[in-house]
Formats: structure tokens, sequence, C-alpha cells
């Protein structure tokens, strides 16, 4: 049987937490500025319902 | 690098779960209201188009449009769980399912329900104002929303609560882009059911992805120590 120990918390440097936290911001104001906003006509398309149905203005 | 492969991957598995249940619920209860209202729309364009080749039906499946939806409301959750992953680390907490759950009502409430008290769920063939005007107030709204939730939550002092009720109240202020009284064939009662479909839909994947990220982030292995 395979014991479950208690895993340690990340020791983490400053930088790389922020680095970290920012990469991640980035990448979802990436994700949610394309579905919800981009006028290029393929995305906008693609991301049509979703658009409609998650109240972002679509038309 | 570990530290951001937890929060990448958290993130990620709380966006999928959410994604996955607000297409599953919106595919079900409110597209079938969105291919309805394009039948209204198609009827009107029928109306006025005076020259009839310039009007073009595209052939999508139902499976092929729907299929599409499911991935692009996968993405825009996954973005949703980032950016309330970045607010978390930044102001402390989410740290429990019960946190998670005040904040999925919160980005419910920043992104879904308090932008569309003042520019409220679209069907298409409904008249509306300029879309930059309105993509840009929906932005604004977004933003003053979640800045005001975040300040009450953490701050806790009579003037910080003022402070939120201005935020909260400055968009409708200056007031949300509103169209000049053009007819629409879209009946008012399909509208309706849209709307509160569409937000319950809303609240519903909300809260499934903020209490999946609380439980995801709970307990000391995910927890940052500052070395």
């Amino acid at each position: 049987m395979i014991a479950i120990t208690e895993q340690k918390p990340i020791v983490v440097g400053v930088t790389a937490r922020a680095f970290s936290i920012a990469a991640i911001a980035v990448l979802g104001a990436i994700l949610f500025g394309s579905v919800g906003f981009s006028n290029i006509p393929a995305i906008h398309d693609a991301t049509h319902d979703v658009r409609h149905t998650l109240s972002f203005p679509c038309h | 690098m570990a530290y951001f492969q937890r929060l990448f991957f958290l993130a990620l598995l709380a966006g999928v779960v959410g994604g996955v249940i607000a297409s599953t619920l919106n595919i079900a209860i409110n597209v079938p209201s969105i291919m309805e209202a394009e039948a209204f729309e198609h009827a009107a364009e029928h109306q006025t188009a005076a020259d009839q080749a310039r009007h073009k039906h595209e052939q999508v499946s139902v499976f092929g449009r729907n299929l599409i939806t499911l991935a692009a409301m996968v993405l825009a959750f996954v973005g949703y769980a980032f950016l309330v992953s970045v607010v978390a680390e930044v102001s402390g907490g989410l740290r429990t399912w019960g946190s998670g759950l005040f904040w999925g009502m919160g980005g419910f409430l920043a992104f879904n329900l308090v932008p569309a008290i003042g520019l409220p769920p679209e069907l298409p063939g409904m008249p509306a104002a300029d879309l930059g005007q309105r993509q840009l107030w929906w932005l604004c709204c977004a933003c003053c929303t979640a800045g005001a939730l975040l300040l009450a939550a953490t701050v806790r002092k009579t003037a910080a609560y003022f402070a939120s009720l201005v935020l909260l109240a400055a968009p409708f202020l200056y007031g949300a882009p509103t169209a000049d009284g053009v007819a629409t064939l879209v009946p008012e009662e399909l509208q309706r059911h849209f709307v509160l479909g569409t937000l319950a839909a809303g609240l519903v994947a909300w809260v499934a992805m903020g209490v999946t990220l609380g439980v995801l982030r709970s307990g000391d292995r995910c927890r940052a120590v500052l070395g």
C-alpha cells in the first residue's frame, strides 16, 4: 500500500513568484480578450454562441 | 517552476470544469433560443435585402457549431480561472472550497450579472448601439465591479465600503450605450427566457469553477512560501 505523506509547501523566491503571477495574468488576459473581444472574423464566428450566452457584446 | 506549474494546472483544471458545465447548460437551454432568433434575423434580412444574391446562408452542422462552442467556452473559463488565480495570489485567499464559492459568486457578479444589468445578454437580430462603445463600457463595468468587491472584501472599513459603492455605481451613472429604438422581429418572451437562462447557467458554471479552484488550492501542498 502506498502511504500518502503530507507534501511540503513550495519554497519560491520573490522574483520567481512575481514572474509566475505576471505570466498567468498575461495568459488569462489573452484568452479572455480573444474569446470575448476579438474582432477577427474567424474568431468572432467561432466564439459567437459563447459571447451571446456569457453576455459579452457581440454584433 | 513548480510554483508556476501549480498555478497554471490548477487554474486549467478548474477552467475546464467551469467551461464544460457552462457549455453543456448553454447548449441545452440557450443556444436553441439563439438559433430561433437567427431565424427572425434572417426573415428581417429577406424583407430588406434588395439583392438576394448578396444574402448568404452559411451551412454549418449543429454538432460542429456546438463543438466549437464547447472549445471556446472552455478557453473562456480557463481565462477566467487564470485571472481569478492571479487576483487571489496577490490579495491572498481562495484556499478552501467555501472561499472558492464566494470567489465564484464574485466572478459571476463582475463578469456576468452586473455588466448584464446595463447591457442585457443579446439575441441575434436585436437592436444595439455601436459595438466598440458597448465593449468598452462592458470592460469598464466588469473592472469597476471586480475592484469594488475586492476593496469591500479585503479592507472592511466604512470608507472602503463607500468607495466600493461609488465604483459600483460609476458605470451606471455614466450610462450604458443604448440603441436608438430600431424595431426587431425577435419576440420579447424569447428575450426574457434567454436573459434568465444565460444568467442562471453563468451562475452555476462560475460557482462550480470557484469551488473547484478552492478545493484544488486548499491544503499545504499548494501553498507557496517565500524563500
